[in-house]
């Protein structure tokens, strides 16, 4: 049966397998690998196995690419491969989470502290600059109801005294007119009176005459 | 060139099973990066003002990116708590980045192996990757509970194989994409500058910053999407 090729647990004697990229220094820590209880488990399974033919040759053949895997890995380990997993993978998962938190703390949280409340404030500023442009609505909303009620003031008055110096003009008209009417009826009067007058003298002149006359032509 | 890694564990025990071992190399570059990525806000907000000047400005800038970006992705309502995440994941991967590129690592010679954008690790891309993929199952399961196992089945169930597939294709594709990625633009600088030091190499250095850039921007933007579509419910 096989046997599975363990590496020998001195680290300084299988530094001549290494080939000499490796660049084995008497500092350089060796690894080792112990297989012993590999093997046994695998002993008793290839025993339990070579009853039966069929299964002997399956385990036979898986065996073989078994062991080869290992030495494969040798290999290619030794060469330097570009995808070998190993524990940097875990120790740069902590580092991360590490540098998260640490971030996290120092600048994400102050600077955005800061410039939260530069927002607010910028906030606050202008809803303060919205409120007195409501204020100035309403002062002119005040000054236009005094402009108007103003106006009206002032045409009532207007309308006051218009009506009043018509009232006036109106009285005086109706006086002048009355004067005058008087004036004229007594001028009219006057005329009258003399017209009675003249025409009593003048009877009386008639009279006067006619005497005269009487007298001249009756000669006694 | 190769990548190797510095085996810093010895297992004395003769009954240890397996080996240990850790690519010190991206351990030590990622540290470098985490440092400058601490050094940078606890500098920055020493002196927090109302009007930013100089460096708060720009920070308080790159907070906005994030923010905006993370809320493009998960909607006005959620995504307050997943800043912290997708903005970690967005400067790691691009400081690891432009540090690969921009840094002088040659300067410093290890025995074994070479200093480099931690990035151009696999474990690192398939680390950030898988966070991803328990970030956005995590987040599914939180805010639906158990009915977020229904989108499997979401528009038809014949899709099930597919919609499964597709929770591995995601960590696959995102790890593939950015250690690709940063790997190839290590490489070909690499050999341009073996073979031409001088100027040749000099597009090709501002194309990897270009495009290492590009690459954390789609990495944080798609592990955003991803977070975002497990919780919004319906495709």
């Amino acid at each position: 049966m096989a046997v599975i090729p363990c590496r020998a647990s001195s680290a300084r004697s299988s530094s001549g397998r290494v080939p000499a990229i490796r660049g084995a220094a008497d500092q350089k820590v060796r690894v080792r690998y112990n297989c012993a209880f590999f093997q046994e488990a695998l002993q008793n399974v290839a025993l339990k196995v070579s009853q039966n033919p069929t299964v002997r040759k399956a385990a036979f053949l898986a065996m073989n690419t078994l062991w080869a895997i290992p030495a494969i890995a040798e290999e290619a380990e030794e060469k330097g491969k570009i995808f070998d997993f190993n524990l940097t993978l875990p120790i740069i998962v902590a580092e991360f989470l590490l540098l998260m938190l640490a971030l996290d703390n120092l600048w994400f949280k102050p600077v955005a502290k800061v410039m939260d409340e530069r927002d607010e404030a910028i906030r606050q500023k202008l809803m303060g600059v919205r409120d007195n442009s409501d204020e100035i609505k309403k002062l002119q909303e005040q000054a236009e109801a005094i402009l108007k009620a103003a106006r009206a003031e002032t045409t009532a008055e207007l309308n006051k005294m218009r009506r009043e110096t018509a009232a006036s003009l109106d009285a005086k008209l109706q006086e002048s007119r009355q004067r005058v009417e008087k004036e004229l009826a007594e001028a009219l009067a006057n005329l009258e009176s003399q017209k009675e007058e003249t025409l009593r003298s003048l009877d009386k002149q008639v009279q006067e005459l006619s005497d005269q006359i009487v007298a001249k032509v009756i000669p006694f | 060139m190769q990548i190797e890694q510095l085996q810093i564990f010895e297992i004395d025990n003769p009954h240890q099973v397996s080996s240990v071992e850790v690519h010190a190399q991206v351990l030590i570059t990622s540290w470098v990066v985490i440092a400058l990525l601490i050094a940078l806000p606890v500098v920055a907000t020493r002196n927090l003002q109302t009007i930013p000047t100089g460096l708060q400005n720009f920070i308080e800038y790159v907070l906005e990116f994030i923010r905006d970006l993370t809320r493009t992705q998960m909607g006005e309502e959620e995504y307050r708590p997943w800043v912290p995440f997708i903005g970690t994941m967005f400067l790691s991967i691009f400081v690891s980045n432009w540090s690969g590129a921009l840094l002088p690592w040659r300067v410093i010679q290890l025995p074994h192996g070479e200093l480099a954008a931690p990035t151009n690790d696999i474990n690192t891309t398939v680390a950030l990757a898988l966070l991803t993929s328990v970030a956005y199952f995590y987040a599914g399961l939180h805010k639906r509970g158990f009915s977020y196992f229904g989108k499997y089945i979401q528009p038809t169930p014949v899709l099930l194989p597919i919609n499964i597939l597709e929770d591995f294709t995601k960590p696959l594709s995102l790890s593939f994409r950015l250690f690709g990625n940063i790997l190839a633009d290590e490489l070909v600088v690499a050999v341009l500058v073996s073979l031409v030091p001088l100027i040749v190499p000099v597009p090709m250095m501002l194309l990897g910053l270009f495009t290492s850039a590009i690459q954390a921007l789609i990495s944080a933007t798609l592990a955003a999407a991803y977070i975002g579509e497990s919780m919004e419910g319906h495709h």
